[in-house]
């Protein structure tokens, strides 16, 4: 049989499907807004990640340092970096499922001040599907008082706030992935809960972890250079249908133990380092009015520019719910406008702050 | 972990289509990277990703010294003190690699080498030999923090990069060069769970490598000992 869901499906896209001896019509991903979705027809984010799953992680499992297991609900446990401490290749894999397979981590090196630090690269097909309908982490589910958001495919069949403004659905996914930066394994009262809001079974939720204050905590959070931008052009109105490649590179300038001094370091990464470039076919007015809006430096953010996210945070009670959304920006943002050829870049680097963050409070050169 | 048999898909890569990676298939398991043959830049990366049982990442990137833009090779390692002690340090009369491994890399100047293992053979003045000893910052750095007493298991994770230069036919010149290479332009820099004394005191004993960085992964701070010195590396270029 099929769901009332798929024969919606069925009646609005006049594809077809077989489901035992049986053929029906229905589009895999649903087009919402024409000819951009229909570029991503046939492709599912949640499958995408979970074939890279199959084929990366679980042959590589031991070599990564990752712990795959399942919980006795069902829901398969993918440990990044919580009771595990894996690295480079982990963090890598980690923002790639993340991405649902539409971006790809590269790692690099900056130089900022005298030092160079290490660096990753992103780039991103389908950037808004792949960010705000996967990337970001919008999808918030509570549990016993805690509040946490989640990110991965599943944010494309769960469809929250900001998913719902990518032109993309992955309503019909029967497995999904989603990610999360917490500091311990959630219970399975709550992975159950998950999987219910996801509209799948347990042992089809699959839920992949790692603290803040970890390598692959700090890679994530650097890989999201793009993910904060995008969302930052959503704000301010920017037709998102304009926008067809991003790339972002940022600097990973330390990963340290303690979750409050992590989540104060990765965030000034971006805040602080982060460079994305929009590849976008629109008029240059377009562009141009957004130019003083949207970086860190600007959007009346003049008291706050160079503190330190740590600083920033405590100063809102450690909540994000409290940060004001513009203290939540790009360090620097270029466009490439591939209608008119010309480029355009706001925005700038806190060197001092990125190199304060590197050598810590009591760091430097010794003699 | 056998780290032998992670990396020898790497060097399988350079088996499937030798040409493609400047090297030939010689005789008694020797494969030529650069004696005869030319060896080049994806053969010294596929070498050096197999002698570190690819745990971590290997790339080509670039470092500025003075005008001149010179390639780099990285090494973002997720389980130094393993790749280093297992393998990629690990020479048995002049063999490098794993001992679980079918694969192993000498320098060499000829093909002459006698093994039971198939064997990368570059000579010191090869692409790929510089590409290796570059590789080496961080793994020499891993052993001086061994050596100081910090153990294995507090070791995390290790971040390398050093310029690939090549300048001379001559063995021995093209050696002290990479030598120099190392001691003046490479940064090794490793996550440590220490405490800050035990780090600064390692920071304070010079080794031949041009920065060394060490990462308090408990306390947030990085001990920094010596510095490139790139008036030296200029030198170079004259």
């Amino acid at each position: 049989m099929i769901s009332l869901l798929e024969a919606f499906l069925i009646i609005t896209n006049n594809l077809t499907v077989e489901r035992g001896n049986k053929q029906f019509s229905y589009l895999y991903l649903y087009v919402r807004r024409g000819e951009k979705m229909n570029s991503l027809k046939g492709y599912s984010l949640n499958a995408a990640a979970l074939e890279k799953i199959e084929q990366f992680i679980i042959p590589k499992q031991e070599a990564l340092g990752v712990e795959i297991y399942q919980q006795k609900n069902g829901v398969h446990i993918l440990d990044f970096g919580v009771n595990t401490d894996p690295g480079w290749s982990a963090g890598k894999y980690f923002t790639e499922l993340s991405l649902a397979g539409l971006g790809e981590l590269k790692y690099t090196k900056l130089k900022i001040g005298e030092y160079y630090m290490p660096a990753v690269e992103i780039i991103v097909d389908y950037p808004v599907i792949a960010e705000l309908s996967s990337h970001d982490a919008f999808w918030y589910l509570g549990y016993a008082g805690a509040k946490q958001s989640f990110s991965g495919p599943v944010r494309a069949k769960i469809q929250d706030a900001y998913a719902k403004k990518a032109p993309y659905e992955d309503l019909l996914a029967e497995k999904v992935l989603a990610v999360c930066q917490i500091s311990h394994i959630p219970c399975e009262d709550w992975t159950s809960q998950l999987a219910a809001e996801a509209c799948v079974a347990p042992e089809n939720f699959y839920l992949i972890v790692a603290r803040t204050g970890t390598l692959v905590g700090a890679i994530h959070i650097a890989a999201r250079n793009i993910e904060q931008t995008i969302p930052t052009l959503v704000d301010k109105g920017f037709d998102l249908s304009s926008i067809i490649y991003a790339s972002g590179i940022t600097p990973v300038i330390a990963s340290v133990d303690n979750e409050t001094e992590a989540y104060g370091l990765v965030n000034d990464n971006l805040l602080y380092g982060q460079e994305t470039n929009i590849y976008c076919k629109c008029a240059d007015a377009d562009i141009i009015k957004l130019l003083d809006n949207i970086c860190m430096n600007q959007l009346g953010n003049k008291d706050v520019y160079g503190i330190p996210f740590k600083d920033i945070f405590a100063s809102c009670d450690n909540e994000w719910c409290n940060v004001p959304r513009p203290w939540d920006a790009p360090s620097k943002v270029n466009f490439f406008n591939l209608s008119t050829g010309r480029t355009f870049t706001t925005g700038k680097h806190h060197e001092g702050v990125l190199v304060q963050g590197f050598l810590g409070k009591k760091g430097g050169r010794v003699k | 972990m056998k780290i032998g048999e992670y990396g020898e898909a790497y060097f399988q890569e350079i088996l499937a289509c030798p040409i493609k990676f400047g090297c030939t298939i010689t005789k008694n398991k020797l494969i030529d990277a650069g004696v005869e043959d030319i060896g080049g830049w994806h053969a010294g990366k596929k070498i050096v990703q197999g002698l570190v049982g690819g745990l971590g990442e290997v790339t080509f990137d670039q470092m500025k010294i003075g005008e001149f833009t010179i390639a780099t090779i990285d090494l973002f390692l997720d389980k130094p003190v393993q790749s280093t002690r297992e393998s990629f340090l690990h020479n048995v009369n002049g063999i490098i690699g794993a001992d679980d491994s079918d694969f192993g890399f000498a320098i060499s100047e000829n093909l002459q080498l006698q093994s039971t293992k198939h064997i990368f053979v570059a000579s010191s003045t090869s692409l790929v030999a510089s590409i290796y000893n570059g590789a080496k910052a961080l793994p020499l750095l891993v052993n001086r923090v061994l050596a100081a007493g910090i153990d294995a298991e507090r070791i995390m994770w290790g971040f390398g990069t050093a310029p690939v230069i090549l300048f001379s036919e001559d063995a021995n010149k093209a050696i002290d060069i990479q030598n120099f290479v190392l001691a003046k332009g490479a940064i090794a820099s490793l996550w440590i769970k220490g405490t800050d004394d035990e780090l600064i005191a390692i920071a304070k004993v010079a080794i031949d490598c041009g920065e060394i960085r060490l990462h308090n992964i408990l306390s947030g701070n990085t001990f920094i000992g010596s510095k490139v010195d790139e008036a030296a590396m200029l030198s170079l270029f004259n």
